[in-house]
């Protein structure tokens, strides 16, 4: 299991063309979850303007609390997607901000959770959501070090998706260039 | 030059990460030398060597010195740089005037004033060594404690380097699709222009065009935006 450095050292190893988005936000929240310390679970939903670009998860358990702050449209994760600003959940238990969320994440036996902004271009591009649910021992998570990870992962992910721009317009031109019958260029 | 070398490691990796869309390639490599220099203590100047299409050339450089010693090697067809783009490995010269491992590269080097380097090479998986970073001093020795701060950089620049080529890839295949739209729009509107003046189906407009374009010698795309321009050449 990597280290924290060794977490980062290896997001800053991802290559960005051998893979759909989809597939590079998984990396993501995989790293996430084996490198930064009292990491249980981690969801990411990756934003194209208003419309979610790629989502992942590492776990069913946090699928489930991703979905359940979108069914609710309350959470950390929302609140984050709001206002772009880092929102941290801990305890669940003494924790009454999000109403909604709150009881129901307590009830799949949550401890804290973090909404932490997915920024690269001065733009808010998607939410990294780390979930805790040790029975106990939950010290918290390091700060500093989710900040460092999270605004390496913004990097990442904002060059997969502007990859996956090229690969699109590609696909659409050359479709466009069939469609025109009758021609042959090379003269 | 005293800047701390965690913070240079950190601004490595962002590169690494962070598709500079509106840059273009040689200018990210460049960064990528311009860190070499401000973070390993020995290196004066420093360079990206990238090797495509069976050629090698100098695609960034911190300084002229750098794109005069690279050549020294090209023409050479011998040295560090290329030992390394052809082995994968690091190759290092404490002292080039005591090195005898590359006698045709080492004379001119040393009359550049170049003393030691030190050269890492750039790879991705197995993709094989892509590229070279290559570093240059005129002062001192590259010790083994610049080859660790070197090895710590490979990681991280070799990805910076793959990824800011891979899209500069797309880009140049997206220009070469928009152009041939372009140039089929021509073709089409051309092939309107001589279905209206000689009542013929679109076939036979093309034809035409391309007879046309035969006879005069004239590409195709060429004749196209003259008839567009000009429909009164079909005439002649």
């Amino acid at each position: 299991m990597p280290s924290g450095e060794e977490g980062l050292a290896q997001l800053s190893e991802i290559l960005v063309f051998q893979q759909p988005l989809r597939g590079t936000a998984q990396d993501v929240v995989d790293l996430a979850r084996t490198s930064l310390g009292q990491c249980d679970g981690v969801g990411i939903q990756v934003l194209a303007g208003d419309i979610v670009d790629a989502r992942a998860t590492t776990d069913a358990r946090s699928f489930d609390l991703d979905t359940l702050q979108d069914e609710l449209d309350d959470g950390p994760c929302i609140e984050c997607l709001r206002d772009g600003e880092r929102h941290d959940l801990e305890p669940v238990t003494s924790d009454e901000r999000w109403p909604r969320f709150g009881p129901s994440a307590r009830r799949v036996g949550l401890i804290a959770c973090s909404a932490l902004p997915l920024v690269a271009h001065d733009e808010l591009i998607g939410v990294l959501n780390l979930y805790a649910w040790p029975a106990v021992g939950f010290a918290g998570w390091d700060r500093r070090q989710c900040g460092t990870f999270a605004h390496r992962a913004s990097n990442l992910l904002a060059s997969a998706q502007a990859y996956a721009r090229t690969q699109v317009l590609i696909a659409e031109l050359e479709g466009r260039l069939a469609a025109i019958p009758g021609t042959q260029i090379g003269n | 030059m005293n800047e701390p070398r965690e913070a240079l490691e950190d601004e490595l990796s962002d590169l690494a990460g962070l598709l500079q869309t509106d840059e273009s390639l040689d200018a990210m490599l460049g960064h990528v030398a311009d860190i070499a220099v401000r973070a390993i203590p020995a290196c004066d100047a420093a360079g990206v060597t990238l090797f495509e299409h069976d050629k090698v050339t100098t695609a960034a450089a911190s300084g002229p010195l750098v794109q005069r010693v690279d050549n020294h090697q090209y023409s050479a067809d011998e040295g560090p740089c290329l030992e390394s783009l052809r082995t994968g490995e690091i190759r290092r010269s404490p002292s080039l005037a005591d090195d005898k491992r590359w006698p045709k590269f080492r004379g001119p080097t040393l009359d550049e004033g170049v003393v030691s380097c030190l050269s890492l090479p750039l790879v991705i998986g197995n993709h094989g060594t892509g590229g070279v970073l290559n570093l240059y001093s005129q002062n001192r020795p590259f010790e083994e404690a610049d080859e660790v701060i070197g090895r710590r950089f490979m990681p991280p620049a070799s990805v910076a380097v793959a990824n800011a080529r891979a899209y500069a890839k797309a880009q140049a295949v997206i220009e070469q699709l928009q152009e041939a739209l372009q140039s089929r729009d021509v073709i089409g509107q051309a092939k309107g222009i001589i279905q209206a003046r000689e009542r013929c189906s679109p076939d036979e407009a093309f034809e035409r065009l391309r007879d046309l374009s035969q006879h005069r010698n004239i590409k195709l795309r060429d004749l196209a935006k003259a008839v567009v321009d000009t429909p009164d050449i079909l005439d002649g």
